[in-house]
């Protein structure tokens, strides 16, 4: 048989049995956009593990903190200063220690107003130790600022991500806390000049820079609090060697009687790598488990529709054709369904990813959990190359194995046999 | 005259369940070219399975077949894929491809045979036409009625030019008045066209049409008076 004639027997063959090839289409298309969503959105997940974490983490320091890091742990009743800087700066291998002052209250910047974390730092300082993080998108980050200089993270000027900003430059931007002393309680308002807005962090930190900080010079955050008490003091170190984060870490425990927290970013990475490898886990396997539903759905398909056919093959052996001819009429037929639904599938899963992406299904989830340490994580999906290749080659393969196998049998039998089937 | 098919002992059993089932037992033919026999027999009398043996379709448990002087039992699949392209086959079920319209169905032993398109459609239209369908050639099998979709089958059978046609109950599933005009074109095919033909059939008036009439009984020949 002349390959045009092959080809369009095929052709023909799907054209008339509509509803079913359709079905059968659709049944690898959707095996494969279950693939290329599931596998897109695990491993989005892992870059942004890989990249985000690790851009927001600077492994030279550590945070001394006056607050429980476990659950089960009691607040401690020890109370940090802002001087105690001097005493960390005296301990081997500190480089630097910068005080954060935070406090939460409502900020309102044009008609919005919202409940965030005010922390009031060393611009200098903290710039020193956040170099990537702590750099401004728009405005100035003055080394001396003025004492009303505020900086505000990208999410709080861009909350929704969408373009919709609040706050310009110069901006004025008032901060609300309500204190109490002795018996009476004070309302207190700043009224700030908005300096700078922060470049995106995009991801989690930890003591860094955030999306959702707001940022304060330390000396006008000393004045409106009214205090010179501190939750927590990031401290840099001259290196980044396990042993010598270990060790300081230890050291400075030693010097505050073991009342505070020194929480290193690697052991936090770690905590939350393990939670990571448990989602890829996860992941891994629902991507499994879509391959494999995929996988006997097409076979499923394919079978059916193969199985009718017996009786055709019948009659094309009765009439002479050679057993190969047939089998690749059929493999023809499972590579046409096999291709057209594969590419129906790349798109329907690309799209269905870039959905849940845009409309934060993900990105929701995670930013539920957001707080001033960590910050958002985004999972942005990735469609490799190799992905995209690799899902269209199991969805013709696995279309080409199952449609061709029924065809194969049939092939074999006595013509007799083939025709007597029903 | 000389002998186009020739059978020796032939034998078939198959397994139906746990049943051994003989439906051939010795059966010894002989068609000459030019030829239009009959083999006349009740269900069950093995008429059938010869004729899937006379045309290549299924091989039996023992004896011989020649076709032109070829032992068949000897052939590869490929050979007798090849071999099944010159003997013309009508199914009492008319076995065409729904799919495909009246020339397509005709046409398709010609695609096979890797003739071109252009080619293969007009002779099917010519075929077509000799079976008296030229007006129906775009029409599905489903569009046409019984004894169109024989004509159909015939037109098929006979497109590859065969050294001979087996035809399995050709007038199994059609009215009595078409069966009468469809037996014309037959003997008509037989006596003006050269075909010989083998046919098999239970109905005694269908067979008066041939030459010559084998009784099949029991999967054997018999003589008439046995029957």
């Amino acid at each position: 048989m002349l390959i045009s004639d092959i080809f369009s027997y095929a052709v023909n063959a799907i054209r008339r049995k509509k509803t079913r090839k359709i079905l059968a289409i659709l049944g690898v298309a959707i095996g494969i956009a279950a693939i290329v969503s599931l596998i897109s959105l695990s491993q989005g997940f892992q870059e942004s593990v890989k990249t985000q974490f690790q851009k927001g983490f600077a492994a030279d320091t550590v945070i001394v903190t006056t607050q429980s890091t476990d659950f089960l742990e009691t607040e401690s009743d020890f109370e940090l200063y802002l001087n105690d800087t001097a005493l960390i700066d005296q301990i081997d291998n500190v480089k630097n220690s910068v005080a954060l002052m935070q406090k939460t209250c409502f900020i309102r910047i044009e008609e919005r107003e919202t409940s965030v974390v005010v922390v009031g730092i060393d611009f200098e300082e903290f710039a020193k130790i956040y170099p990537n993080t702590f750099r401004a998108k728009e405005g100035v980050i003055r080394n001396s600022p003025d004492s009303y200089d505020v900086v505000i993270g990208a999410r709080i000027s861009d909350p929704w991500k969408n373009g919709t900003v609040f706050g310009e430059i110069g901006e004025k931007i008032e901060i609300k806390w309500t204190t109490r002393s002795a018996l009476q309680v004070e309302n207190k308002t700043l009224s700030t000049n908005l300096a700078a807005i922060l470049e995106d962090v995009g991801s989690a930190s930890i003591g860094g820079p955030t999306d959702n900080g707001v940022y304060i010079p330390i000396e006008t955050a000393q004045d409106f609090f009214d205090t010179t008490e501190v939750p927590t003091i990031v401290v840099q170190l001259t290196e980044s060697t396990e042993d010598i984060v270990d060790e300081t870490s230890k050291r400075i425990q030693e010097v505050f009687g073991g009342r505070i927290q020194v929480v290193t970013p690697r052991a936090v990475l770690n905590a939350i790598s393990s939670i990571v490898s448990t989602i890829e886990l996860f992941l891994t396997g629902i991507s499994a488990i879509s391959l494999l539903v995929a996988g006997v759905g097409i076979m499923n398909i394919m079978l059916t529709s193969l199985m009718e056919r017996t009786r055709e093959i019948g009659i094309l052996k009765a009439l002479g054709m050679f057993r190969r001819t047939v089998l690749a009429i059929f493999l023809n037929e499972a590579l046409i369904i096999g291709i057209v639904g594969s590419t129906m599938g790349i798109l329907l899963g690309v799209a269905l990813a870039t959905a849940i992406d845009q409309f934060g299904l993900v990105a929701g989830l995670a930013s539920g959990t957001q707080s001033t340490l960590i910050g958002e994580v985004r999972i942005v999906p990735v469609f490799s190359p190799l992905l995209l290749g690799f899902a269209s080659v199991f969805g013709v393969i696995v279309s080409i194995v199952f449609g061709l196998y029924p065809a194969w049998r049939a092939s074999r039998l006595n013509p007799v046999d083939a025709l007597r089937h029903e | 005259m000389a002998t186009i098919l020739k059978t020796e002992k032939l034998e078939k059993s198959y397994k139906m369940g746990k049943l051994q089932v003989h439906a051939l037992n010795g059966v010894d033919l002989e068609i000459e070219k030019g030829e239009f026999a009959a083999i006349l027999g009740p269900s069950g009398s093995g008429k059938s399975t010869l004729l899937n043996m006379l045309g290549a379709l299924d091989r039996p448990t023992s004896g011989r077949i020649e076709i032109d002087q070829i032992d068949i039992s000897k052939l590869g699949d490929k050979q007798l894929s090849v071999l099944r392209r010159r003997i013309g086959f009508v199914f009492q079920f008319f076995n065409l491809i729904d799919r495909l319209n009246a020339t397509e169905n005709v046409a398709l032993p010609l695609a096979i045979e890797n003739i071109n398109k252009k080619k293969r459609q007009k002779i099917a239209e010519e075929l077509l036409q000799i079976v008296g369908l030229g007006k129906r050639t775009q029409h599905k099998p489903s569009e046409l009625s019984g004894g169109e979709c024989q004509r159909v089958a015939i037109a098929r059978a006979l497109i590859n030019k065969p050294h001979f046609l087996l035809m399995d109950e050709p007038t199994g599933n059609i009215d009595s008045k078409t069966a009468k005009d469809l037996m014309r074109l037959i003997t008509q095919l037989n006596e003006e066209k050269d075909v010989t033909i083998v046919m098999v059939t239970h109905d005694t008036k269908i067979a008066r049409s041939a030459h010559r009439i084998l009784h099949l009984l029991d999967g054997k020949i018999v003589s008439k008076g046995d029957y």
